[in-house]
């Protein structure tokens, strides 16, 4: 056994850097080359005064450089204002809603019985159909003449056939509707890192709080939801990244509109980067996401280290 | 469940030998309607599927299956709960009296049976137990499942749906109101270009899921084993970069492939979409790689393999 130890060791200690080495490289140099440098890139392109079409000269880059007038002016302009805010009300909003729901969902999931297959697929049916063929889906939905739900309003004679509300055309309701959908495609996601959670749970401990005479309540939120902190931050993170960095969503649904009332910051910075050409302010929008992200990578990394899925 | 079994046999209360009567001479006088008239198509199967969960619904009662009555005391809240939700809703806001008055008599029948479901008698006939958890776990998971569902239930029937049935005001917008059709379909496939962009998926997606396992594999399995504290610090650093927005990296990712003279190719696709599965595949693998028992290595590794043999 111990001469088995000593061989295992000596060729481990021979073989293992190189072989190690080897086989994450390709690996590292692909995120290098295609998230590193664009990270990079992205960064100077926000302090610098690209366009598409007037290509960089790189021989001399820093004449491009232009301190921080990009920043100034889209400090100035009431899109972006509008954008940022939207993007906070959007993922606040969202993850409240869609942490209520789905815990009441994980809790109703929780124990198997006939039929929980079938009521598990549809359930996490938005989920795993692309986020533009539901929303696709959503916009026939909240169309402004062939909405099912005015139909339904106009029926139990709440809405005027005549003038409906324009789900996607006023701004309220513009706001509730993109919440919503974002609320739609999340729920399902939660549910599932909560139900892991909630397996997890060891079962002596729900049992002997029933012998002490909890009820349901109590086992609820005394028990059941501290023990499943960290499990509920890690959805809570992950739901605010995808809400947070989503472009799909606000850009099929609403472009942004109407007025700015639902502009994103990815939205906007797809709009003016690619579509309007003016790299530069694109840039200099997306970096504002980059503290956001900063910050929860960081909690991410606190609540990750505690929940064990690093 | 031993104290239940070995309990004196409990009598049945009368009560429930009536439902159960009642439910069977109904499902009997539906399938004789069904019959009769010669209800066909999609209406008749409907009937029929209704005569049979009446059917299997007074059996079950009759036997003492807590499944069927626990069934049935939900349909039964469902519909007090319909009943509500309409006279308020509807029948009283439009002044609808007739309406209302029946509304309230129903709602007084089914409210009836949902207490007497639940009263001590049946309870005891059911061995003590109760049947309100379970209903409102069923109401929950069906508010949410059709909330969840109904998009694609939506998607998948305007598919078939005629587009004069579409465009149609007045037309109820959850069922067919004039016969399904395959008119879509047709122009999906023979008017546009859909089998190329189906390919172009397929290719996409077939050298996507290459090249990311073809990285992703090697460098989760070095890094969840050989590594060690290394090991740890790459893993929280790959973790991180799969937190990079695809949004920041969109604008000059734009100008990448453009320098490449890849734009408007499936390949600037395929070139940029592993950016975002890679760091996720690695980070999910190297869970899974951890998970193994290092000692199922270390005894292959005695028995005479490489390193790389115990990988594969």
């Amino acid at each position: 056994m111990a001469v088995a130890a000593a061989k295992l060791k000596s060729v481990g200690a021979a073989r293992s850097p190189l072989l190690g080495f080897a086989m994450f490289t390709p690996a590292v140099l692909y995120i290098l080359l295609l998230i590193g440098a664009p990270f990079c890139l992205a960064i100077f392109y926000a302090f610098s005064d690209a366009r598409i079409g007037a290509p960089i000269d790189w021989a001399h880059f820093w004449r491009h450089f232009v301190g921080l007038e990009n920043f100034r002016s889209i400090l100035q302009s009431p899109s972006f204002r509008s954008a940022l805010k939207n993007s906070i009300i959007f993922t606040v909003a969202a993850q409240i809603i869609v942490m209520v729901c789905a815990n009441i969902l994980s809790i109703a999931l929780e124990k198997p019985f006939r039929g929980r297959g079938l009521v598990r697929f549809l359930i996490l049916l938005p989920w795993v159909a692309p986020v533009s063929l539901g929303t696709i889906g959503w916009k026939w939905i909240l169309d402004s003449i062939y909405s099912v739900i005015t139909w339904v309003l106009v029926w139990l004679g709440f809405v005027n056939k005549f003038s409906p509300p324009m789900w996607l055309g006023q701004e309220g309701l513009a706001i509730t509707s993109v919440i919503l959908v974002h609320c739609w495609r999340l729920i399902p996601f939660s549910t599932v890192i909560l139900l892991a959670g909630r397996s997890a749970i060891p079962k002596e401990i729900p049992e002997a709080a029933a012998i002490d005479g909890a009820g349901f309540w109590r086992t609820t939120f005394q028990i059941n939801l501290p023990i499943m902190t960290p499990i509920l931050g890690v959805a809570v993170l992950f739901g605010t990244i995808f809400t947070f960095t989503d472009l799909a969503v606000v850009n099929l649904l609403t472009n942004g509109g109407p007025y700015d009332s639902t502009q994103t910051l990815p939205n906007l910075a797809f709009t003016q980067g690619i579509q309007g050409s003016d790299l530069a302010a694109g840039a200099a929008i997306s970096v504002f996401l980059v503290p956001v992200l900063v910050a929860i990578a960081y909690l991410m990394l606190r609540v990750a280290h505690r929940a064990e899925v690093v | 469940m031993a104290t239940a079994a070995l309990a004196p046999r409990v009598k049945k209360p009368a009560g429930l030998k009536v439902l159960s009567a009642l439910i069977g001479l109904a499902a009997l006088w539906l399938l004789a309607q069904t019959l009769l008239h010669h209800v066909g198509g999609l209406p008749g199967v409907f009937s029929l599927l209704a005569v049979l969960v009446m059917g299997l619904l007074a059996f079950g009662l009759w036997k003492l299956h807590n499944g069927s009555r626990v069934f049935l005391f939900f349909l039964f809240v469902c519909d007090v709960i319909g009943c509500l939700l309409a006279l308020f809703l509807y029948a009283l806001r439009t002044s609808h009296y007739r309406l209302a008055v029946a509304l309230v008599i129903q709602m007084a029948i089914s409210a009836t049976l949902v207490w007497f479901l639940q009263s001590a008698a049946v309870k005891r006939a059911f061995a003590g137990r109760n049947p309100w958890p379970t209903t409102v776990k069923m109401l929950v998971l069906t508010v949410f499942t059709v909330l969840l569902a109904f998009p694609f239930y939506w998607m998948v029937i305007a598919t078939f749906k005629q587009n004069i049935d579409l465009y149609g005001m007045d037309n109820n917008p959850f069922i067919f109101n004039l016969p399904p059709t395959l008119d879509n379909l047709r122009l999906l496939f023979n008017q546009t270009r859909f089998l190329t962009w189906l390919a172009n998926t397929a290719i996409v997606g077939g050298i996507v899921v290459a090249i990311t396992l073809l990285l992703a594999v090697p460098a989760a399995y070095a890094l969840a084993r050989l590594t060690g504290r290394w090991g740890e610090r790459l893993g929280i650093g790959i973790f991180l970069t799969y937190l990079v927005p695809p949004t920041l990296l969109f604008i000059p990712l734009s100008r990448v492939v453009a320098t490449l003279g890849l734009q408007d190719t499936i390949w600037s696709l395929v070139l940029v979409y592993p950016s975002i599965t890679v760091p996720f595949s690695i980070w999910l693998l190297m869970g899974f790689f951890k998970s193994i028992p290092r000692e199922l290595e270390d005894a292959a590794m005695v028995d005479g393999l490489t390193r790389f043999g115990a990988f594969i």
